[in-house]
């Protein structure tokens, strides 16, 4: 037992006998400092009052605690130390054993040891069920898919770096894992790392904290293939993205294939750093949009013959009319008729699928918004007021605004024409069908007016 | 526990204690004062575990006795309840009873076993300074130390034992001030604390305290990690800060390009009625010297605007354009007990160096203070 584990121990035994708060207060930041060769003890204590107090009123406690794991103790004397020079050597040994450690693990046959070590960590991060073979292609990733297929077959040659955006479940993450694993197959030597900016950050926190960013940056350098989700969540984390850009400008010099993925383009991530913004766009951006109908009803075909499940086409139809924001949501219904048909042993109708789904789709969440969360969203965002936006002006402030709001009340709440007129100052049908149409229309070329759109809308569900 | 002492000093050692008592702690006694009567003297004690202090007092003693009460119920009651004169208390079952005038009071007291012991000073080895030059060197650094807590050792104010003088600092990192007391004659024992302890960081709170506590000769003990302060019955007791001061010597401007001497109210009134022109976040005035004529100028983009001549001001060297914060600034020149200033430039990205005209004699610590200029954009 060394003297640490004998202070905890020892902490163990006193934190029994004394009051929560005595305890907090008294025997934080205490620690063994020696054990001379007459097993006189002296305890090192963060300061005179501590010491004191420690001398004075627990001495007994002390002593009979520490002789129930060290009978020989003789005696015990306290001296102030300062906690922060010892914790940080202590640190140290802890940063060196685990280290150590994985170095003998990774003692293994004909591979060196530092690319093994690589291996187990991709392992742990790539999940073997994404792959080319099972996504579902069709008009809305068609190009995504082929971007990537692109880069799997050279890497670091074309496309590089390769950022993939779009909406959440829509299976950029299934693209991603796909690369890896289709990289993997070619050639199981290359380094493939993928990893979420999330843990990016929490690893960049814990090499900051361990002191050993070398090591962190160390392992980048000598990656393939490096693939990073969800890379918006770096957003306004500077340390976290100036370590990126290293990292990012490292591998790109010497023709590493970098994949990044996100739920926006670049351009549109709020305080993410100009020159990454730069590089980001400086390779291929591709989108992935929402499936068409045509793409969600194959979608669930597949799904289902995964899983040895007989559907029905019009079930199936009835499905993917229903659902339509999103490929998670499409499985997840599906989960749940499959579900509701073993447990009940029906065998799947379309009766039973509009049960088990009823309460998805009514709960679906365009009910719950109502025109004025719309209008007050679209006042917000671009800065005009309640009275202006619904008022008869025709100030060119508010005239992008107010179309944008037609467009949105028609498309998001299905008011009719005359309708929306009404609410903007008994404005005529024609005119809300011309926001609408000159919306739609402008929103086909204008990727800028998407991404508002897109933006509004999340809005909007927010609330 | 018996005693009659005078109200006056009771209230005010009452007073000083409170403060130093802890406001809010996982440890409740740690709120209390203790009182302790022992050797025909009354012993007042309290501590929030940084800071400790003990004040002892001359007491007519009947009998002897200890007990803690409630800082704030002690304090409230001693600066409202107890009339000039003399106070008279008992220590009994109910609690400790007061008498003064024609009042009684009975404040419930708790027993001592719990209280923290004060820590015992074995060092001999101490140095006393005069009180006014030791007061003045604090005051004059302890508002630059830093309030943040991200760099523990500039929080406190930094005291380096120099051959012949003690150096005093305090930064945070914007602006930093120093003040040197010099010796003509080194105290006794001086030599310990030049050889061996060298120097110490004292937490800025317990320089606040000190200032508000002493007024006597001071004698200074540095032992394990904590200061001792004694003066006239007061013991005030703290912990020290670990960590290396950084070495400010390197950011002091070596060699300004120009000088400006002046009134300090002339600069004062420039800089203050600027203030009130500078941008509210960025805090921002501008110091300009074009041929030998200097401009003190703000300029907010939603107010207006302001401009000063520092028509009465001798000034050598080249011209300078300068960005700074003017409360910096303010907090450096009112600690200057001088009519003329001296403010020294070397470029726009160096510190502003500002000191008195006066050089450091016996009986005045000697002032510099300096401030980083606002990084033109």
């Amino acid at each position: 037992m060394n003297n640490i584990e004998l202070w905890q121990s020892t902490l163990g035994q006193i934190e029994l006998s004394i009051s929560k708060a005595n305890f907090g207060t008294w025997f934080k930041n205490t620690t063994i400092l020696s054990i001379d060769e007459k097993e006189h003890v002296v305890i090192g204590v963060p300061n005179g009052f501590a010491k004191e107090w420690l001398e004075n009123k627990y001495h007994s406690n002390i002593l009979d605690a520490l002789r129930v794991f060290r009978p020989q103790v003789a005696g015990l004397s306290c001296a102030i130390y300062t906690p922060n020079a010892t914790k940080r050597s202590i640190d140290g040994a802890q940063i060196k054993s685990p280290a150590k450690s994985s170095v003998l693990e990774s003692n293994e046959k004909n591979i060196t040891k530092q690319p093994y070590q690589q291996k187990q960590h991709l392992k742990s991060t790539l999940n073997e069920k994404y792959l080319f073979s099972n996504y579902i292609v069709g008009e809305n990733n068609e190009l995504a898919k082929a971007a990537c297929h692109a880069v799997c077959e050279n890497l670091g040659k074309i496309y590089n770096p390769l950022f993939i955006y779009g909406g959440v479940g829509l299976g950029k993450t299934h693209l991603l894992q796909a690369m890896g694993n289709a990289v993997l197959e070619k050639d199981s030597e290359k380094h493939v790392y993928y990893i979420s900016s999330e843990k990016f950050t929490n690893d960049l926190i814990n090499s900051i904290r361990n002191h050993t960013i070398d090591d962190f940056k160390k392992t980048y350098q000598k990656i393939d293939l490096l693939i990073i989700d969800d890379v918006q969540f770096l957003s306004g984390k500077e340390k976290t993205q100036q370590e990126f850009f290293y990292i990012f400008n490292s591998l790109y010099q010497i023709n590493k294939q970098i994949v990044i993925s996100s739920d926006r383009p670049p351009k549109s991530i709020a305080t993410l750093e100009e020159r990454l913004r730069s590089r980001f766009e400086g390779g291929m951006i591709v989108d992935v949009i929402k499936p068409d109908l045509e793409t969600r009803v194959a979608i669930l075909h597949a799904k289902a013959r995964e899983r040895n499940f007989a559907l029905n086409d019009e079930i199936v139809r009835y499905i993917a009319d229903n659902i339509k924001n999103n490929v998670r949501e499409l499985e997840g219904a599906l989960n749940r008729v499959m579900a509701i048909c073993d447990l009940s042993q029906k065998k799947p109708s379309i009766e039973v699928v509009q049960n088990a789904l009823g309460d998805i789709i009514a709960s679906g969440r365009k009910r719950t918004v109502q025109t004025h969360d719309v209008i007050d969203v679209i006042s917000a965002h671009y800065d005009v007021n309640n009275q202006e936006l619904l008022s008869k002006g025709r100030k060119r402030e508010v005239v992008k605004p107010r179309q944008i709001a037609m467009y949105l009340l028609r498309t998001e709440l299905n008011l009719s024409y005359p309708g929306i007129g009404e609410h903007f100052g008994g404005r005529d049908h024609t005119t809300a069908l011309h926001a609408y149409e000159k919306i739609a229309r402008t929103m086909k070329d204008d990727e800028r007016l998407r991404d508002e759109i897109e933006v509004l809308k999340e809005k909007i569900y927010d609330i | 526990m018996k005693l009659t002492c005078l109200s006056e000093k009771f209230k005010q050692a009452i007073t000083y204690a409170e403060r130093v008592a802890a406001r809010s702690t996982t440890l409740p006694i740690l709120k209390n004062i203790l009182l302790r009567v022992k050797d025909n003297k009354l012993f007042i004690e309290a501590t929030n575990l940084e800071i400790g202090l003990s004040i002892v007092m001359n007491a007519k003693v009947e009998k002897e006795g200890e007990c803690t009460v409630p800082s704030k119920i002690l304090s409230n009651f001693v600066s409202h309840g107890i009339i000039d004169g003399n106070v008279s208390m008992e220590l009994t079952e109910h609690g400790i009873i007061f008498e003064s005038g024609t009042d009684r009071t009975v404040i419930k007291s708790m027993d001592t076993e719990s209280f923290p012991i004060l820590p015992k000073k074995n060092e001999t080895k101490n140095i006393t300074v005069n009180p006014t030059l030791l007061k003045k060197a604090f005051e004059e650094t302890v508002f630059s130390a830093s309030v943040s807590e991200t760099r523990p050792e500039l929080t406190g104010i930094f005291i380096s034992f120099d051959e012949s003088q003690m150096r005093f600092a305090a930064t945070d990192s914007f602006r930093l001030a120093e003040s040197i007391i010099k010796f003509t004659d080194r105290p006794p024992d001086y030599d310990y604390y030049y050889h061996t302890i060298k120097s110490i960081i004292i937490p800025k709170n317990t320089i606040h305290e000190l200032l508000r506590i002493m007024d006597e000769a001071i004698t200074i003990t540095v032992q394990e990690n904590q200061i001792f302060f004694e003066s006239n019955g007061l013991l005030l007791i703290s912990r020290l800060i670990e960590g290396t001061y950084p070495d400010y010597e390197q950011i002091m401007p070596q060699n300004p390009v120009t000088d400006i001497k002046l009134k300090k109210d002339d600069f004062l009134h420039a800089v203050k009625t600027s203030s009130i022109f500078s941008n509210e976040k960025t805090s921002e005035i501008v110091l300009e010297i074009i041929d030998k004529k200097g401009v003190v100028s703000a300029m907010s983009t939603e107010y207006g605007s302001h401009l000063t001549e520092l028509h009465n001001a001798s000034i050598t060297g080249i011209d300078q354009k300068i960005v700074f914060n003017p409360r910096f600034i303010l907090d450096g020149i009112t600690q200057i007990n001088d009519e003329e200033i001296i403010i020294s430039l070397t470029n726009e990205q160096s510190p502003i160096l500002i000191s008195s005209t006066k050089t450091a004699e016996e009986f005045e610590p000697s002032f510099r203070y300096i401030v980083m200029p606002v990084r033109s954009t």
